[in-house]
């Protein structure tokens, strides 16, 4: 376990896209969690959290997918410190 | 094998002649296109935003792509989706495949397709008189990407 001096945190970048995007009302975000490994789930957790349309948009059961740095991912990959975290609704192309 | 991401419209004759190039070994061209229907959900369409996610979308369809390759005997396949404000009857996304023979090239054609509706992030924001929404996925696109999953289900 890390002490005081040692502690330390992981920063990610969270980009919010279409639907999530005008229900957060940002296209992204900086998140700080403290570790030096964090899972999606953590991130998620810290989010929902917040309350209101992120508890909402992000609560169990809803269909929103997650992309680290571009590839989607299972809910309990790993993160570390500056990927770009994006959270993705049900993709509707073609 | 070639993937592209454009507000510009494509022609598909060229795209397809372009793609053929002069490979004699090509018996067979099949090609997708989707395009803007003017009635969604018993709403009129009076225009149809796609909006995607730069940076993973290309990664994304050179990957269903590349997946595509591995699955059938096919000599090359390209992907064209378009992005930004479309009007009903425009061209949204052309997808052709070249074989020496049929059987692959259409299955080729119809799992990059599947694939790309569940796997690429494209979103689609609908403007009608109601007012615009964005338009929900719909189950029977997973079912027609699962039908491709291992092991495979009769087809």
């Amino acid at each position: 376990m890390p002490d005081s001096q040692t502690a330390t945190a992981v920063t990610v970048n969270l980009v919010y896209l279409a639907r999530l995007r005008e229900a957060f009302g940002r296209a992204g975000e900086p998140l700080i969690l403290p570790g030096n490994e964090v899972s999606v789930t953590a991130i998620l957790a810290a989010l929902r959290a917040r309350g209101g349309a992120f508890a909402a948009e992000l609560a169990p059961g809803r269909a929103v997918r997650v992309a680290v740095n571009h590839a989607l991912v299972a809910v309990d990959s790993p993160v570390r410190d500056g990927d770009e975290v994006a959270l993705l609704p049900p993709v509707t192309g073609g | 094998m070639t993937v592209r991401v454009q507000t510009a419209d494509f022609d598909a004759g060229q795209e397809i002649a372009s793609l053929r190039g002069g490979d004699m070994r090509v018996g067979a061209v099949a090609t997708f296109i989707g395009t803007v229907r003017d009635v969604n959900d018993a709403a009129h369409v009076a225009s149809l935003t796609l909006e995607h996610y730069p940076g993973m979308t290309e990664k994304a369809l050179e990957a269903i792509v590349a997946e595509a390759k591995g699955r059938f005997d096919i000599l090359d396949a390209l992907v064209i989706h378009r992005v930004g404000t479309l009007a009903p009857a425009d061209q949204i996304v052309l997808v052709v495949v070249t074989s020496s023979h049929r059987g692959e090239a259409f299955d080729a054609c119809r799992f990059l397709m599947d694939y790309l509706k569940t796997r690429a992030p494209f979103w689609k924001k609908e403007t009608t008189p109601l007012g615009t929404r964005w338009v929900d996925a719909r189950a029977s696109d997973d079912e027609a990407a699962a039908r491709w999953d291992p092991p495979s289900a009769p087809r």
